[in-house]
């Protein structure tokens, strides 16, 4: 497989609704997936709060949602940081965020990015499921280890 | 393109031929092909700016090459075991990283390089743009595979920034600074800058994508008014053109040497190196992040890259990320 035909595979991944194509040919297994600009399901009624960059302005959440989540702990497994660094909820300031509470989210779906020294990790959902609580900001510095979100199954 | 084919291979005995020519029948009597398809080779190399003289009765003679970056100048004389061994060149593509994060999901081998004369969408920290206009700058992304845990991978864009620094310095005399995280400067305003990408997993990360972003021969007018305090390319500070290949060569080489000694021998070495290199410690600094931004003298790099700034307060504080100034 040469180039050209990577690149009319990516082309057409980009005009379609297809988000994976995966071929094998003589021995060689190409698989091409959707970037995450592509991916991401966002509901178009909420509206992401702004931060813009480099004025130090903390944003406070979106309010709660109308059914309150129990003070407890949630139940629900979580997903946890597999390196210190920053958590970003969107790619850019001003873009719309990966997830929010109450998405569903699909298996290998970008749910956030961490950053430590301008090395970018684009974290994917592992399973499918629902992200029930985003437990840190945006632009927060988490550790390795801390839970970032709370999912469960659906 | 990742591997030479048919055309590469005729440019390449174009190349050894040297002053000679070499008849269109000796070339199809070599590939087992009609004379007419290798002469839709030779048009193909014309088109991509190789000069070459064709001769009735004789044959064809390479005359020139062109300052591109195609995999054949890049093969050429690349001092590399595995490192641009495979390449994906474009004449235009939105972001190399992007191409190279979706190409290291297949079966490509570590060490391949996706490079683009320019880029359309190339990427900046937090989904800013990368200004990469066609031929006058190096844009490209080189796909590592460590078997490292995510919490070591931003060690390799250190090692990445020293050899960067090193071949800008081999090939044309500067000697640039780092600037934390990973910028190159020259007289103080940006040449180079290096987005890392990864994948992985808790333990360990699937691929590394280092992208590197070099101003070589811009000129001044050629950067938007908003930059020209704070960015610069080779040939301005350096008042001629720079080899462009012939440094790309040179960081491949050296990422390549780069990358074995870090695996072997760890990463210390390179730190201390980075911090003789750096610009940003011994400053006063003001570093912002998404949510806060801190004030204070640069002290330190610790053993994990990480930013010490001794704030006004006297508090230590341990940067992960942010656009120092």
């Amino acid at each position: 497989m040469n180039t050209k035909e990577i690149k009319e595979l990516i082309d057409l991944l980009k005009g379609s609704d297809v988000s994976e194509i995966e071929i094998e040919r003589e021995g060689v297994k190409i698989k091409i997936k959707k970037g995450s600009s592509a991916a991401i399901i966002t509901p178009a009624a909420v509206s992401q709060p702004v931060v813009t960059l480099p004025a130090p302005v903390i944003v406070s959440s979106p309010a709660a949602p109308a059914s309150p989540l129990p003070a407890l702990k949630p139940e629900g497994n979580t997903i946890n940081s597999p390196m210190v660094g920053t958590f970003y909820r969107s790619p850019a300031p001003d873009s719309p965020a990966f997830v929010k509470e109450g998405d569903l989210i699909k298996e290998g779906q970008t749910i956030c990015i961490l950053e430590a020294m301008k090395l970018m990790n684009e974290i994917k959902a592992e399973t499918k499921g629902r992200i029930v609580k985003i437990l840190v900001e945006n632009g927060q510095a988490v550790e390795f280890g801390q839970a970032l979100f709370v999912v469960e199954p659906a | 393109m990742n591997k030479p084919d048919k055309e590469e291979q005729i440019l390449n005995l174009l190349k050894a031929a040297r002053e000679d020519y070499i008849s269109g029948e000796a070339l199809s009597k070599k590939f087992g092909v009609t004379r007419a398809s290798i002469w839709k080779n030779i048009h193909a190399l014309m088109k991509q700016g190789y000069g070459i003289e064709r001769r009735p009765n004789t044959g064809y003679k390479l005359i020139s090459s062109p300052d591109k970056v195609l995999p054949a100048e890049i093969r050429e004389g690349l001092e590399t075991e595995y490192i641009g061994r495979e390449l994906y060149c474009f004449n235009e593509a939105g972001s190399t990283n992007e191409i190279a994060m979706k190409l290291a999901e297949g079966a490509v081998t570590e060490g391949t390089v996706v490079i683009a004369e320019k880029q359309t969408a190339g990427k900046g920290r937090l989904g800013r743009k990368w200004l990469s206009p066609a031929g006058a700058g190096l844009w490209f992304s080189i796909i590592l595979k460590p078997k490292i845990s995510p919490q070591h991978s931003a060690k390799l864009t250190f090692v990445a920034g020293l050899a960067v620094l090193d071949a800008i310095r081999t090939v044309s005399g500067l000697q640039a600074g780092l600037k934390w995280p990973n910028d190159l400067l020259v007289n103080g305003k940006k040449v180079c800058g290096i987005l890392t990408e990864i994948k992985s997993g808790p333990d360990i990360i699937n691929y590394q994508v280092l992208g590197i972003g070099i101003n070589v021969n811009i000129s001044e007018k050629e950067f938007p008014e908003a930059l020209r305090a704070t960015a610069t390319s080779l040939a301005q500070e350096a008042k001629k053109e720079v080899a462009r290949l012939r440094l790309l060569k040179e960081i491949l080489k050296n990422i390549e040497t780069g990358y074995e000694v870090f695996k072997k021998e760890g990463f210390k070495q390179f730190l201390i190196r980075w911090k003789e290199h750096s610009v940003t410690l011994n400053r006063k600094v003001k570093v912002a992040g998404l949510l806060e931004s801190w004030e204070g003298l640069a002290l330190d790099i610790d053993e994990d890259c990480a930013l010490i700034v001794r704030l006004d307060s006297g508090e230590k504080k341990r940067v992960l990320s942010g656009d120092v100034s």
